[in-house]
């Protein structure tokens, strides 16, 4: 099963190449510590805003820190918001959207119109508005997102039940006296990963813009730690001298979010309804 | 051998079943009126008997299937097993009384599942509803047996649905519904979908099943000459009513209502 | 008096691919069909009678599968090397088939009317007007014994039962009046009555219109309602060919001789039922997987006579009595 999943994946060109990319990235988070030539958070005046050398690759910014080393310690924060905001974000949607598919009724009824009033509001402000009333740092930042992330999830999860939950072997289950919750999790659930995979991978990229966004504008993760958005904050005062120190972070960022969404829409391809058909 | 007693009580009593489904219309979902899948039918199986519903699409007898082993609530009319109510029976209770199989081999196993997963999820819940604890080199050995019980090699555990042929995956199924150990099974089409040859072969092992574990079998079936072949007894069902029911050599020889007369007659050959 | 041979598959050799596998769908499958004849192609699932339906017509997306060799000669002409545009000309027109599952053959968002226009107007040379096409429509619909077909002409396909459905079917594909109707399992979706009155029709059709048919099915009953002559197939090649009656009273390849016994039908337990029911005479194992065949015969691994030449070489298939072809080594009267 899973042999053929990975034979197509491999065909499939821009998925691979986000892999690669991405694999790349969740190593340099691993290994920041080794391969950061300098300490991010060190900083040195007489050295500020240096452009890109042989001593500093990236250049400096505005308080002399290598911008080589914070944009590395940077992945570790993107990384980490994109695992955990979407981890958030899927387990809610999953659960949502396996008890509103399934039991259908009511409950359904119920969910979707929950659904329909999360998609209401504008992600972002609604994130703002929270972020606002609490302390911005970032585990506010990666619960806040993974609870607005999943409205989306919840509908798509739904959708695949319903095809799914009329199927002969879900009835069987049934016939066997098995409890609900069983049939949801071990029965329904493995035939209705292809969404929730795509809608991760795809997901990760956004959560990774989103907190880039907030720390952009201060609300995010805070400085001293390095954050890729943060970091964007302190170049936009310095656009027209200090160049670099808006190029590199905005590059990364650029970077990552692609490889997600190519690594999600790969992922879409090779999956299902093909899979099923082999 | 052993001996079948076949007066020794009713394994089965379906008394003035009935099941309407609500057509609704406009968007405010007003009921307008009911499709009647099932109208009043009546019948009983004895124990070790096979007992036939035969009727064309649309004729109630998979409905009827649905509702004996509850995954249908019936809208009126009572199902008994062994004289017991059965909606008054929990679930797990129901599941180890009765157990079914279904016509499409394809769709009646969770592809994302391996067939030890699939087997292991009854005979788990056998091992549960019997208040066993569970034991995992007997919960294997036990999936092993029924694999070979309905003929197929005991090492096929960690394989997939796919990797199988129809016939084979009707076997698994029957398997599946073998494990929770039931007295009775609904066969819902079991053949229709397989080719000539392996059909035999399903029939053949249905015959040996029931002679080996002293089941009993509600067969729903559209194919005549399967019916007459293994059954015992056979009602027809037209729209959602019985219109004939006896003996199969009664049946088939002289039939009565003209709606049966018309199916025989249109056998071919 | 040899009768006129009006299509003629020879060798025919056809391979699909899936992923890095190939499938042998078939081998040097050879049937000929005669004027005005019913000729049965039997089997089960996997032995190549669909693909070599759809064969005739080319009906088979060069990405799925390609035939690696062999020809299909009508009136003359290899179907196999003609141009598209005469190949074109010939579908529908000359040669029509029908599939069978009519729901999904027809177009759902077109009304009936419109679909079997669509065949007429396509084949016809001369522009027909709308007032004589409604006309032409119901005569054919007539024809096909559709009820009422003033007003079902003007439904779409959801709306009608599914023999009325495939009476569409036959409808549009006999719409120009072709030579040849292949038909790949017309009534394997339909009730039982119903399948009785659509068999009964291309019956009729056949003596009314000197159409010739090929019937593609797994339904023994079927063949022997309506086809004068039958070819069993078995791993993508013909393994016994004979008339009806030859068939059914003397099959001659232990793979035919096989399948009759397992026939529910031809096992009528004894009088009074007792629970000692006879058992069906099944054949052993499975359909060989088409990617993986057996070396020689390939139904030597389920044959209950088999020999060790039958693992070496497979059998030609041989005439052993008047016009009563067997491939098998070991097949006699």
């Amino acid at each position: 099963m899973w042999k053929i999943f990975w034979r197509r994946f491999k065909r499939n060109r821009l998925a691979l190449f986000g892999a690669v990319i991405i694999l790349t990235l969740a190593v340099t988070a691993i290994i920041a510590p080794l391969i950061a030539p300098f300490d991010p958070n060190q900083q040195d005046i007489l050295h500020r805003l240096e452009p890109p050398s042989a001593k500093h690759f990236l250049g400096t910014d505005d308080l002399g820190r290598d911008l080589l080393s914070r944009i590395i310690y940077g992945t570790r924060v993107s990384l980490l918001v994109g695992f955990v905001a979407v981890g958030i974000a899927i387990m809610i949607g999953t659960l949502l959207g396996l008890f509103s598919g399934y039991f259908g009724g009511r409950l359904d009824a119920l969910i979707m119109r929950l659904v329909d009033i999360m998609l209401c509001f504008p992600t972002f402000f609604l994130i703002l508005m929270v972020i606002a009333f609490l302390e911005p740092n970032i585990w506010n930042v990666m619960v806040v997102i993974g609870l607005t992330g999943w409205p989306g999830l919840t509908r798509l999860v739904r959708g695949e039940c319903l095809s799914v939950r009329e199927r002969e072997f879900i009835q069987a289950a049934k016939a066997l006296g098995l409890s609900n919750l069983r049939i949801m999790l071990v029965h329904l659930l493995p035939n209705v990963m292809a969404p929730i995979l795509v809608a991760a991978t795809l997901g990760i990229g956004g959560a990774i813009l989103t907190e880039s966004a907030l720390s952009f504008l201060g609300l995010g993760v805070q400085p001293p730690t390095a954050s890729w958005g943060n970091i964007l904050t302190a170049g936009k005062d310095y656009i027209t001298m200090a160049w670099w120190l808006s190029l590199y972070p905005g590059l990364a960022i650029l970077i990552t979010v692609l490889a997600y969404n190519l690594l999600g829409e790969g992922l879409r391809d090779v999956l299902d309804p093909r899979m099923m058909a082999e | 051998m052993h001996e079948k007693v076949q007066n020794d009580g009713l394994i089965l009593r379906v008394q003035n079943l009935k099941k309407y489904f609500p057509v609704e219309r406009g968007i405010f979902r007003r009921v307008v009126d009911y499709v009647r899948a099932v109208d009043d039918i009546s019948f009983d199986i004895r124990k070790g008997e096979i007992f036939a519903l035969v009727g064309e699409s649309g004729c109630g007898k998979t409905t009827t299937a649905k509702l004996v082993v509850r995954l249908l609530e019936p809208t009126d009319g009572k199902i008994s097993f062994y004289g017991k109510d059965v909606s008054l029976m929990g679930r797990r209770e129901l599941s180890q009384k009765i157990q079914i199989i279904f016509q499409d081999p394809f769709a009646s196993l969770n592809p994302r599942l391996t067939i030890g997963t699939i087997v292991r999820e009854a005979v788990r819940q056998r091992w549960e509803a019997s208040g066993e604890k569970v034991k995992t080199k007997e919960l294997r050995q036990e999936i092993e047996e029924l694999l070979v019980q309905v003929g197929l090699p005991g090492d096929i555990l960690d394989d997939y649905p796919h990797q199988f042929s129809g016939g084979q995956r009707q076997r698994i199924g029957i398997a599946r519904a073998l494990a929770m150990r039931p007295e009775l099974i609904v066969a819902d089409e079991p053949v229709s979908s397989l080719d000539i040859s392996v059909q035999a072969q399903i029939l053949n092992l249905l015959l040996d099943l029931r002679d080996s574990l002293g089941l009993s079998y509600l067969l729903i079936a559209h194919d005549l000459n399967v019916v007459r072949f293994l059954s015992d007894r056979v009602t027809v069902m037209y729209q959602g009513k019985i219109v004939e029911a006896g003996s199969v050599d009664a049946v088939y020889n002289s039939p009565q209502h003209f709606y049966t007369k018309r199916l025989l007659e249109a056998i071919p050959k | 008096m040899a009768m006129k041979k009006l299509l003629e598959v020879r060798n025919l050799s056809v391979d699909y691919y899936k992923g890095e596998k190939v499938i042998h769908a078939l081998r040097d499958a050879s049937i000929s069909l005669e004027k005005n004849e019913v000729l049965g192609l039997v089997g089960e699932s996997g032995c190549g009678k669909s693909t070599l339906a759809l064969s005739i017509l080319k009906l088979i997306p060069e990405r799925e599968g390609r035939i690696t060799s062999g020809e299909i000669i009508f009136r003359g002409e290899n179907l196999l090397e003609l141009p598209y545009e005469r190949l074109l000309q010939i579908r529908g027109d000359r040669i029509s088939i029908i599939f069978q599952d009519p729901f999904t053959s027809l177009n759902p968002v077109f009304r009936v009317a419109n679909q079997v226009a669509e065949s007429i107007s396509i084949h016809e040379e001369e522009n027909i007007s709308s007032h004589q096409m409604e006309k032409v429509i119901i005569k054919l619909l007539e024809m096909v014994k559709m009820p009422r077909p003033e007003e079902t002409m003007w439904s779409y396909p959801h709306q009608l039962s599914g023999g009325m459905q495939q009476r569409v079917m036959i409808a549009i594909a006999l719409s120009c009046n072709p030579e040849i109707l292949v038909a790949d399992e017309p009534t394997t979706a339909l009730d039982v009555t119903i399948q009785k009155e659509i068999l009964g029709l291309l019956t009729e059709l056949r003596e009314k219109l000197g159409l010739s048919i090929l019937l593609i099915t797994h339904d023994f009953g079927i063949v022997a309602q309506i086809c004068q002559k039958i070819s069993v197939m078995y791993a993508g090649i013909i393994v016994e060919e004979a008339a009806t009656s030859e068939i059914f009273q003397n099959p001659l390849h232990p793979y035919t001789q096989g399948l009759l016994q397992s026939l529910p039908s031809r096992n009528e337990p004894p009088g009074s039922k007792g629970h000692e029911k006879r058992r069906l005479k099944a054949i052993s194992g499975q359909v060989p997987d088409p990617a993986n065949l057996p070396s020689g015969c390939k139904f030597h691994p389920r044959c209950p006579i088999v020999i060790q030449e039958c693992k070496a070489k497979e059998p030609e298939l041989r005439e052993i009595v008047g016009d009563h072809w067997a491939r098998c080594i070991r097949a006699d009267l």
